[in-house]
């Protein structure tokens, strides 16, 4: 059996290198082929990156990424004090379990229903406007409710938040809980054991957080198909759009700058972690 | 400075379950409307369980949703059997650890809709092979085995690797050990990673996208009829209210097998 083990390990391998991370370098070897027709040819052109740059999708990008940054640090700001709490301090079993279960269904829900369903709540005769209206808040129907980077914004911040609690609460559990008791009995209030003792433990599980909130948000398509209206175009539309445009040599070109961007925003984070650990 | 830090804290905490309530909302608006008259009108009212008959009477959702559970299945079945044997390795490994789990987070790294696009790529327009529902099955095991396995772990880092030990000792075999020991500790890391693969498969849709070719999964077929305002909406109501639940539940039963392990 062990010898099974031996040798199905380097296969699974192999293939798991084929399959997932192969495709990864690909996008940057079609990026710079030249496009025939719907056929790629074996010569080098960077005429991809050109395409893009014409059709403003350098610009998309920019959008997108800013959007999604947004996303994960507001998911950020609210979802460090809830892991901390779930982690910590939940003093009811119930409740936390409660809330347990509450981000862990997230994963498991429908896109386009979910998105569906927050469209009609955001519309001019929406749930939401009506009730503004009620409670005279504005006069009139506010418009910018829905098709537009606030209705995209609201569409992204509630299915990417377990992605930032999970992680962090993750990291919370692994801190002993005798270096916090140790903090506080040398005299340190909350904000100095809180920014000297927590933080960096738990930054680990912060940075996975950012991660894996950051990432598919700002590939997300179904949000701002149904939430965006179509005046702007986001990174989904943009893929879409030459994908099925068969344009595959700027589609590939577009991938790339996108893991560009995502490798350069991983460097700079792990400079600032380093900066931030020694300081 | 204390005091404001607290203060602000709890105004945080309070944000967080205010997110935690923004994810239910459409969910809750959502089955209102599948009990509701018009539900295009985005209002519920004039109660009726009319479109849960007419989904029970409908056909076009059959077929993507029997899809949808085989190809889930598929996936489930693969990475329960992809994660037990690296996560009962791993307490014992002594090198590799780190790349190991570097290459199998790797694909997580990039957005669902442009890895779709570049495994497309690969198979379609460099190998010239036609996408269908084995693509489908490899770009969701793709997704969902790093979770599967992460969720594996959780289990066997918890485990007692004496009661093994002890086991071979007195002299099991290796495949007794293996069914009458190890596979009972593992349960709960093998149900989560199951239902991490099958549900996660079952919901998947950038990916689905590109890998799908001509084969239309249920996500697919919500997303076609979301966005082109077709009649079926109001039965894709009822489905996803019904679909919801179940995720509920199984969420519900995740949380409890892995904290019970945890606790």
């Amino acid at each position: 059996m062990r010898r099974l083990a031996g040798s199905a390990a380097p296969l699974f391998l192999c293939l798991w290198v084929c399959l997932a991370i192969v495709p990864l370098a690909v996008g940057a070897a079609v990026s710079v082929l030249q496009r025939r027709g719907l056929h790629v040819v074996w010569s080098l052109t960077p005429a991809g990156y050109g395409e893009l740059a014409e059709s403003g999708r350098f610009g998309v990008v920019l959008h997108t990424a800013l959007l999604a940054g947004l996303v994960s640090l507001v998911c950020l700001a609210a979802g460090l004090p809830l892991a901390v709490w779930l982690a910590r301090s939940a003093k009811s079993a119930v409740l936390a379990n409660i809330v347990w279960i509450c981000l862990t269904a997230p994963f498991f829900l429908d896109p386009a229903a979910r998105t569906l369903s927050l469209r009609l709540m955001l519309g001019a005769h929406g749930v939401v406007n009506a009730g503004l209206l009620a409670l005279h808040v504005t006069r009139a129907p506010l418009d910018w409710l829905l098709f537009s980077d606030f209705a995209v914004f609201i569409g992204l911040v509630g299915p990417y938040f377990p992605n930032m609690v999970w992680p962090i609460t993750l990291s919370v559990l692994l801190i002993d809980k005798a270096l916090l008791e140790a903090s506080a009995d040398l005299g340190a209030g909350p904000w100095h054991s809180f920014r000297f003792t927590l933080l960096p433990l738990a930054m680990p599980g912060i940075i996975a957080g950012l991660v894996m909130t950051a990432i598919p948000a700002l590939g997300d398509g179904v949000v701002p198909a149904l939430l965006g209206g179509g005046r702007r175009e986001y990174l989904a539309d943009a893929v879409t759009s030459l994908s099925t445009s068969m344009n595959y040599t700027a589609a590939a070109a577009l991938a790339t700058v996108v893991m560009a961007v995502l490798c350069g925003l991983c460097l700079s984070g792990w400079l600032a972690w380093r900066r931030l650990s020694k300081s | 400075m204390d005091a404001a830090f607290r203060a602000a804290a709890r105004l945080l905490l309070a944000a967080g379950f205010g997110i935690t309530a923004l994810i239910y909302a459409p969910v809750a608006w959502l089955a209102l409307l599948s009990v509701s008259a018009d539900p295009l009108s985005g209002w519920p009212g004039g109660f009726t369980t009319s479109w849960y008959a007419s989904l029970s009477a409908s056909l076009g959702w059959r077929a993507p949703m029997l899809r949808s559970l085989g190809i889930a299945g598929i996936v489930a079945i693969l990475c329960v059997l992809a994660a037990v044997p690296p996560a009962r390795a791993w307490p014992r490994m002594r090198r590799g650890r780190v790349s190991f789990a570097a290459l199998i987070l790797l694909p997580l790294g990039v957005p669902g809709i442009v890895l779709g696009l570049l495994v497309f790529t690969t198979w379609r327009v460099l190998f010239g092979v036609h996408m269908g529902a084995w693509s489908l099955v490899l770009s969701h095991f793709i997704w969902a085995y790093p979770f599967a396995l992460i969720s594996m772990l959780v289990v066997t880092l918890r485990t007692d690797p004496s009661l093994a030990e002890a086991a071979r000792d007195l002299g099991a075999p290796p495949l007794r050990v293996l069914c009458d020991i190890e596979l009972p500790a593992l349960m709960p890391g093998i149900v989560g990673a199951g239902l991490f693969g099958f549900l996660l498969s079952f919901t998947e849709l950038p990916r689905s996208i590109f890998t799908g070719g001509q084969v239309q999964t249920l996500p697919l077929y919500s997303f076609a009829q979301a966005s082109a305002h077709s009649s079926q909406i109001k039965l894709i109501f009822c489905l996803n209210t019904l679909i919801s639940l179940a995720s509920l539940a199984a969420a519900a039963v995740l949380v409890v097998l892995l904290r019970r392990r945890t606790a």
